[in-house]
């Protein structure tokens, strides 16, 4: 097995894009988490292909990513000049459990994606992260208002799970949305469920500190 | 009537073998080799069902089904999606709030039968 990982991880170096790409999936399908070959994938998130990139990023989320990698390693692909790899790099975050919430910083800057589905994508993963995400709450009220209705979906679902019955702002906007004429039955559908889910929801206010003030 | 079939892939090889197995059995073809080329024939050619591969140059795969998905027009086409990337599910596997997932998944390489089965289940 480490003769294969030492091959693969030269082979990350070849001069053909879809050897690299094979050599990084691979390097993840063997599930080995090997110090040689983790390094080597890190490294290989910098190639200037996509695709290898990708690949790269699909091995580690399978390998499990050491928390620190998460800062230094996949939140600049949020920046990445392809989408698909921004995408992939929002869902390697989210799989970091409790650990992603490190992130929510950069996350909130990714809700200005100009792509409407990684946008979608990066509200989804701030509602998953929860509670532990409230910062993103004034961002992601503003996202009520993208142009796709994708991105006010998953925003409206985010919101349902990292605020409060107290936040009377949120409750205020939601509100607002059900009265406007302007917006979609299924948006509005979706504000009643998480209005519902919001009042329902067993969060106190001590674990809001930006409602106590 | 002879059912459509829109093949979406950057490999030649791939969009020759294909189109070869679906006219010989039975199906009417059109080829592009990326999404966005994949998105003016789709207009044209108005295909009964569409396979699409995932890493392609410009528009990819994912790009490709989320705007077609975004089409009033064109959303109902079922998608097949053929690749060689083991992990392309992650990307709709939590699309439940959108737009809904590819009706098929087939890893390349992939049998020939497989594959005419999947699309014979699709368009009928």
């Amino acid at each position: 097995m480490e003769k294969a990982i030492v091959q693969l991880v030269c082979d990350l170096a070849a001069k053909d894009p879809h050897i690299r790409f094979a050599a990084a999936r691979t390097l993840g399908e063997l599930g080995e988490k090997n110090a040689h070959a983790y390094n080597a994938l890190i490294e290989t998130l910098k190639d200037a292909v996509w695709f290898v990139r990708l690949a790269a990023l699909q091995s580690l989320k399978e390998l499990k990513l050491d928390t620190p990698a998460i800062l230094q390693d996949i939140v600049p692909m949020l920046q990445d000049t392809h989408e698909d790899v921004r995408e992939y790099a929002v869902l390697t975050i989210n799989d970091q459990g409790p650990a992603a919430a490190v992130a929510v910083p950069f996350l909130i800057q990714a809700l200005s994606d100009p792509v409407w589905y990684v946008r979608e994508r990066v509200a989804w993963v701030l509602g998953q992260i929860g509670t532990s995400a409230q910062e993103a709450r004034s961002r992601l009220m503003r996202c009520l208002t993208d142009d796709e209705i994708e991105v006010r979906l998953a925003s409206l679902e985010a919101l349902g799970s990292i605020c409060c019955k107290y936040d009377t702002e949120v409750l205020t906007t939601l509100n607002a949305i059900i009265s406007n004429d302007d917006q979609p039955s299924s948006v509005k559908e979706k504000v009643k469920a998480v209005l519902m889910r919001i009042k329902k929801a067993d969060k106190t206010p001590n674990s809001f500190p930006l409602i106590e003030k | 009537m002879t059912k459509k079939i829109l093949i979406i892939d950057d490999e030649e090889d791939v969009r020759t073998y294909l189109s070869s197995l679906l006219t010989n059995n039975g199906y009417h073809t059109k080829v592009a080799d990326n999404g966005e080329d994949g998105f003016r024939k789709l207009t044209e050619f108005f295909p009964d069902l569409i396979i699409l591969d995932i890493i392609m140059p410009n528009q990819s795969g994912v790009g490709f089904y989320r705007k077609l998905k975004k089409s009033d027009a064109h959303k109902d086409i079922p998608v097949i999606i053929l690749s060689a990337v083991t992990q392309y599910k992650d990307f709709f596997a939590h699309d439940h709030q959108s737009a809904p997932r590819p009706q098929e998944f087939l890893e390349k390489p992939f049998s020939p039968q497989e594959l005419l089965n999947k699309i014979a289940t699709h368009i009928k």
